[in-house]
């Protein structure tokens, strides 16, 4: 398969989180706020790309009874040795990341690909493959923070967009709302896919 | 921690549900939660596995790790003691009920990434809770998710022949409903604070 | 080369062998990193920490540490570490460091109280794992200052602090919690509330 193909599937085509409904755990933890949503992406797709790259390395020794566990382990190892660079080099950064921490090492999305993609073909596509869904993950969080914090807030990272006058609904602070702003989004594409599909 | 054992149990399942309180262990609850059986199988297999890893997790957090200093090891050791312990729910479910086994297909080796038993596991920690404590918030939590997959479960099935726009079948409905009864939920919070 | 009709990795033993194999070396990877690292995270933490006290205090800083040992002293009781804060052999007060349960995590603050143990006059979050954008507002600024001159104690009883939604009044023992957030406000009022108790036996202060 040529990169460009396998990036668009992972990022567009099969997009993680609307098409194969993975990582949605952190998908309403960190929409609350656009900030949060970009540093959990570059977490995400850091430790996709490396972790998909390694396990695609070893894929003809894992034995099939264990791979759960050795996956689990090297996605972990990953997560946590980023976390502790970050808390040594980039201490800032770190403090905006650590609660992510746990959160990155059971994202669904990371484990899925493995199994998916990893398992079954060569170290550099598999490392184009993590970082497509990455990034496709990525733009998903950015797209429904993009209105929590909006609407939530009146802010957008950070900045103050919509002034004193805007009465800040509660409720896109809270994460029910990031249930009803991704099945909204699922809608938004799903729907004219799916004619397009029964036609 | 003083509360009563039972009533951190009772809390687990009802006033702080792992998944619609706290919001973890959403993925195979959105997919798999489309038939009653599997839902009740694969709710039964996360109890399963949340019930032992947290105690087992005790322990180790207790008698490993914090005598030899290396806390720091935490999320690794947990996280490899639920993926074994996940590996053989597998396999006995695999023994048992090949059933169920090819109908939860790629979700039970998922389990392991299930943020709900990572995330009670951690919680035991936080909260400091004692071995009875740390094993019935396991179970409870457990029972919690269980009811969870279970009610959604049962709401799909039921409106499975209502019209639906073609864009919300599936994961969109089941995302609406589960912020439905998440909103419900909220109205639990503050009659029994476990944290 | 003649192999035998079972390769290496069909033996019984091989998934444990290498689970052993690649867990030593990513738990080696980690435990380098840690202990590589471990030394600088560690000074950069008391670093601040120091920090923090003094501007808990006033005291202005030009040389961090030689101030922190000229106006501060540590104490130790029990597992319970203070500091003392004098300036010209005057007790300027009693910073406590505290910790204690939040909503997803451990909260490590710092508490000031004046001489006589009557009132709060400081709050400083020194690490805290709560929701970023919602929990994670304690570190705010407007949050903590809220705890600056607090009574805590009124004709001989201990009043105890009380939060109330944001935009609310917040004098007397109101303190404003963070809209969407009560779980981890109501955490570092409790922190406070159970610190002082503490004191308050600790130093067998006769309060109600």
């Amino acid at each position: 398969m040529i990169k460009k193909e396998i990036f668009v599937t992972s990022a567009i085509t099969e997009n993680s989180v609307w098409k194969q409904i993975l990582g949605i755990c952190s998908a309403l933890a960190v929409t609350n706020l656009m900030l949060n949503s970009l540093v959990m992406g570059l977490g995400v797709i850091f430790t996709l790309a490396l972790s998909g790259f390694t396990i695609s390395l070893l894929r003809k020794f894992i034995p099939k009874r264990i791979r759960m566990m050795i996956q689990t382990l090297i996605i972990a190892s990953y997560v946590i040795i980023v976390d502790i660079f970050l808390k040594a080099y980039f201490p800032e950064i770190s403090k905006a990341l650590g609660p992510y921490v746990g959160l990155i090492i059971t994202n669904c999305i990371i484990m899925g690909r493995a199994e998916a993609f990893a398992g079954k073909n060569d170290p550099l596509d598999s490392m184009i493959d993590g970082i497509g869904a990455g990034v496709g993950y990525t733009m998903v969080l950015l797209l429904i923070s993009f209105f929590r914090e909006l609407f939530g807030f009146g802010t957008l990272f950070g900045f103050q967009v919509l002034g004193e006058w805007w009465p800040k609904w509660s409720i896109m602070v809270m994460a029910p709302s990031a249930f009803f702003m991704l099945a909204l989004l699922i809608w938004v594409i799903e729907g004219p896919l799916a004619k397009k599909r029964v036609n | 921690m003083e509360l009563n054992a039972f009533i951190i149990f009772i809390a687990a399942i009802f006033t702080s549900n792992i998944l619609l309180t706290n919001f973890l262990g959403m993925c195979s609850f959105l997919s798999v939660s489309r038939e009653v059986e599997s839902s009740l199988g694969l709710g039964l297999a996360v109890f399963f596995v949340l019930t032992f890893t947290t105690a087992i997790n005790y322990l180790v957090y207790h008698f490993i790790l914090i005598p030899l200093n290396i806390i720091f090891l935490q999320y690794i050791i947990f996280i490899i003691i639920i993926a074994a312990f996940v590996q053989l729910t597998e396999m006995v479910i695999e023994r048992f009920s090949p059933v169920l086994y090819y109908t939860l297909g790629i979700f039970l080796p998922l389990i392991t990434v299930n943020c709900a038993i990572l995330g009670v596991s951690l919680f035991m920690v936080i909260r400091q809770y004692d071995f009875l404590q740390s094993v019935l918030f396991g179970a409870g939590s457990g029972i919690g998710w269980l009811l969870a997959i279970l009610a959604l479960a049962g709401i799909r099935q039921r409106v499975r022949y209502n019209f639906v726009p073609i864009g919300l079948q599936r994961a969109g409905l089941s995302l609406i409903i589960t912020g439905l009864m998440a909103l419900g939920f909220i109205g639990f919070s503050g009659i029994v604070v476990i944290q | 080369m003649e192999k035998g009709n079972r390769n290496f990795s069909d033996r019984r033993f091989y998934p444990v062998f290498f689970m052993i194999i690649i867990s030593i070396f990513f738990i080696g990877l980690l435990a380098t990193f840690y202990y590589f690292t471990y030394e600088k995270i560690e000074n950069y933490r008391i670093t601040n920490k120091k920090r923090d006290i003094l501007d808990l205090f006033s005291i202005p800083i030009s040389d961090l540490n030689s101030d922190f040992d000229d106006y501060i002293k540590e104490k130790r009781v029990n597992d319970q570490v203070y500091y003392i804060a004098t300036r010209d052999s005057v007790i300027l007060g009693y910073c406590y460091e505290i910790n204690g349960e939040g909503l997803w995590g451990t909260i490590k603050a710092l508490l000031v109280f004046d001489p006589e143990f009557k009132s709060l006059q400081g709050l400083e979050i020194l690490e805290q794992n709560e929701t970023p954008g919602l929990g994670g507002r304690i570190t705010e600024k407007w949050f903590k200052d809220q705890f600056k001159d607090r009574d805590l104690v009124k004709n001989n009883k201990i009043i105890s602090l009380q939060l109330v939604p944001e935009g609310e009044d917040n004098t007397g023992n109101k303190i404003n919690q963070i809209t969407g957030a009560t779980s981890s406000s109501r955490a570092v009022v409790r922190l406070i509330d159970k610190e002082f108790a503490k004191i308050v036996q600790q130093r067998d202060l006769n309060y109600d």
